[in-house]
C-alpha cells in the first residue's frame, strides 16, 4: 500500500509543478483529491460501483444529502473525511457538466448465471462458527450481518463461489485486510460452510 | 397486419444484446430501444434493476415466510407456489425512475433515460390464491412483501414494502415463477418475483421473501418515505410534508419509437416508425406520430389490447424529401390521459412521459 500511495503522490505533484502558477497551493489541492479519492473508495465502492457515483450530476446540496444519507445507512465514513469526501464529489461530478455515455455489455457479462460451487465433505460448520468469531466477527458482526465496518455476508452470493470466498478472505478487499496468514484453505472452508447455514433476519425498518 | 401481432418477435438464436450498464454493482442495466421493435422483451435484453443485488440463491430450498398472526401458513415452498393453479399473463415491467435523466434540475438516483422498461409473459400462482391458502385476518388492509436482497450494513433498511389489499387480490396479481416460458432467472428476481400489471416496478418484488397480511402499509424507508411523490407538482425548493406526498403506483400513459433510431439515415421514400405504448389502468386508446412541425396523424395499433402489457405501433412515413428530420410520438389512453411535452418535474425524478423524439436523415 505504501510504496503504491508514494508513486502516486509523485505522479499527481510532478503533473501539478508542471502547470502551476503557486505550486504549494496546487500541491495540497492534488493531495486532497487523492485523500478523498480513497475515502470514497475505502467507503462507498463496499457496495457501489464507481459507475454510479462517477454518474451521477448534483449540486453541493445533493452531494450533501446524498452522503449523509448513506453514512444514515451505514457507510462507515470517519467524520473527519466527510467534508473533504462532499466537496470532491460536488467539484468533479456537478449538475453542470455533461454526462459521459456509459459501457455496454451482454448481462451474461455483467451477471453471470451462478451456482453452488460444492465444499469438501471434511468442512466444519461447527467449527467454521467459532473461527468466525475470533477472527470475521469484530467487523462483520457476530451473526454476520454486517457490523460498523464489514457489510452483511448472509446469504451474499460471494458463499456460492468457493474460489472467490477463499481470494476475498485471503487478500482482503477495500478496507478489508487479507487473512492469508492468519486462516487456513480448510479453516476458510469451515467458515464458509457456517456461513452457508445461516439466513437472513431483517434488524432495521 | 391488422389484428394480428405484425411484427415477430425475437428468435432465441438472435445473441444476447447489449445492455447499458448505469451501474455495475449492484447491477442496474437499460435495454437499448431497438429491442423495443418486439413485443416480447427477451429475458437477456430485459433491463435490470437493484437495490442489493441478488441474494446466494441454491443454498437451501427457497421458501417465502409468512408473517402476522392470524394465519393458517408459516411458509410457502416452491413446490406448494407449483401445486396452485397456473397463469401466464404478458405485462409491462417499468422502473418509477424510468426517463430520470431527462428532468431538469437534475436529480440524485439512476439516470436511466428510456430502457428502463420491458413487456414480458410471466407464469405462476395469483397471489390471491397465496393468500387464500395462507388465511386472509379481517383487519387486513394490506400485504407486506420483503425482498430476499440482505441490505449491506444493520443501519440500511430492508427492501420492505407493500401493496393495498385489494390490489393483491386483484387476480392480475401474480407471484411469478416463470418470465417468458422459462423458469424466472435470479437476476431478474428468481426464484419468485411479484407482478403487479400496471404498477411500477418498485412492486414488483424479486427474490420475495416474506409476506405478511397487516391492518397498515408497510413502516420503513422503502415504503413510508421512498418512492412517494407529490400529489401536485412542487418546485424543487418546495417544503413539502409528508401529507402532501402519495405512493408511486399507476404507471402513467407512454410510448416510444423503436425504430427508426436517433441518428439513423433513411432511404427517401416510404419507411416505417414503428415502437410500443402502453399505460397504467385503461388502456392505449391512440397513437399519433408527429413528423417537423406537420400535423399529428394516426398510426395504427397492432395485435390486441392485454390489460397492463403494451401494445405495439407502426405509421407509414412517406418520406421522400432529402432532409433532416425529427419524429414525435405521442399515445392517448382511455383515462383521456395523453402524453405531455414535458413531464411536471418531482424530487425523485418518477414516471417521466414526455412525447418521444428521435433524429434521423433522410437521403
Amino acid at each position: 500500500m505504501l510504496p503504491f500511495v508514494a508513486s502516486a503522490v509523485c505522479v499527481v505533484l510532478s503533473l501539478s509543478y508542471s502547470a502551476a502558477q503557486d505550486p504549494d497551493q496546487d500541491e495540497e489541492r492534488a493531495y486532497a483529491r487523492f485523500e478523498a479519492r480513497n475515502t470514497l473508495r475505502e467507503n462507498c465502492l463496499i457496495c457501489h460501483s464507481d459507475g454510479l457515483i462517477s454518474s451521477q450530476r448534483l449540486t453541493e446540496k445533493q452531494w450533501k444529502a446524498s452522503v449523509e444519507k448513506m453514512i444514515g445507512w451505514g457507510a462507515p465514513v470517519p467524520k473527519e473525511r466527510v467534508e473533504p469526501l462532499i466537496a470532491y464529489l460536488a467539484a468533479e461530478y456537478p449538475s453542470t457538466r455533461a454526462r459521459v455515455q456509459p459501457a455496454r455489455e451482454t448481462l451474461r457479462q455483467v451477471a453471470p448465471v451462478l451456482a453452488p460451487s460444492a465444499l469438501p465433505a471434511t468442512a466444519k460448520p461447527e467449527g467454521g462458527a467459532k473461527l468466525y468469531a475470533m477472527n470475521c466477527a469484530n467487523c462483520h458482526g457476530l451473526d454476520a450481518q454486517g457490523a460498523e465496518l464489514g457489510p452483511n455476508l448472509v446469504e451474499r452470493p460471494v458463499l456460492l463461489l468457493v474460489p472467490e470466498f477463499h481470494q476475498v478472505v485471503s487478500e482482503g478487499r477495500n478496507r478489508m485486510p487479507g487473512n492469508a496468514a492468519v486462516l487456513t484453505e480448510s479453516q476458510q472452508q469451515d467458515i464458509l460452510a457456517w456461513l452457508r447455514t445461516l439466513r437472513y433476519v431483517p434488524k432495521r425498518l | 397486419v391488422g389484428s394480428c401481432r405484425a411484427i415477430a418477435d425475437p428468435s432465441d438464436d438472435t445473441g444476447p444484446s447489449e445492455l447499458i450498464i448505469r451501474n455495475s454493482k449492484p447491477l442496474d442495466a437499460e435495454s437499448p430501444v431497438s429491442v423495443f421493435e418486439h413485443w416480447r422483451t427477451p429475458n437477456d435484453a430485459f433491463f435490470v434493476r437493484s437495490h442489493f443485488g441478488p441474494p446466494a440463491v441454491g443454498l437451501a430450498p427457497w421458501s417465502i415466510e409468512i408473517g402476522g398472526k392470524a394465519n393458517t401458513l408459516a411458509r410457502l415452498t416452491l413446490e406448494d407456489l407449483k401445486r396452485l393453479p397456473q397463469v401466464t399473463l404478458p405485462a409491462v415491467l417499468q422502473c418509477s425512475g424510468n426517463g430520470r435523466a431527462f428532468f431538469e434540475p437534475k436529480l440524485p438516483g439512476v439516470p436511466w433515460e428510456k430502457g428502463a422498461v420491458g413487456n414480458a409473459e410471466w407464469t405462476g400462482p395469483r397471489l390471491v390464491d397465496v393468500l387464500k391458502r395462507a388465511g386472509i385476518p379481517s383487519e387486513a388492509r394490506h400485504v407486506h412483501l420483503r425482498g430476499g436482497d440482505a441490505p449491506p450494513s444493520p443501519s440500511t433498511p430492508p427492501f420492505l414494502r407493500s401493496i393495498p389489499l385489494a390490489r393483491a387480490l386483484d387476480p392480475h396479481t401474480l407471484l411469478a415463477t416463470e418470465m417468458n416460458g422459462v423458469p424466472l432467472p435470479v437476476v431478474h428476481g428468481g426464484p419468485v418475483r411479484l407482478v403487479v400489471p400496471g404498477w411500477c416496478g418498485n412492486h414488483w418484488i424479486k427474490w420475495l421473501r416474506e409476506l405478511t397480511l397487516s391492518a397498515d402499509e408497510a413502516p420503513g424507508f422503502f415504503q413510508q418515505t421512498g418512492y412517494r411523490m407529490p400529489k401536485k407538482p412542487a418546485p424543487p425548493d418546495a417544503l413539502l410534508n409528508p401529507s402532501d406526498l402519495v405512493p408511486v403506483t399507476q404507471l402513467n400513459v407512454k410510448s416510444l419509437i423503436a425504430r427508426p433510431l436517433t441518428g439513423a439515415t433513411l432511404k427517401a421514400g416510404r419507411n416505417r416508425v414503428q415502437g410500443v405504448a402502453w399505460t397504467g389502468e385503461g388502456r392505449v386508446e391512440r397513437v399519433d406520430v408527429r413528423v417537423g412541425d406537420g400535423p399529428w396523424k394516426h398510426a395504427q395499433l397492432l395485435g390486441e389490447h392485454h390489460d397492463g402489457a403494451w401494445r405495439q405501433w407502426s405509421f407509414d412515413w412517406d418520406s421522400t424529401v432529402p432532409g433532416r428530420y425529427t419524429v414525435a410520438v405521442r399515445a392517448t389512453d382511455s383515462n383521456g390521459e395523453t402524453q405531455p411535452e414535458k413531464t411536471p418535474w418531482n424530487r425523485s425524478g418518477y414516471l417521466w412521459n414526455a412525447i418521444d423524439r428521435i433524429e434521423c436523415e433522410v437521403r
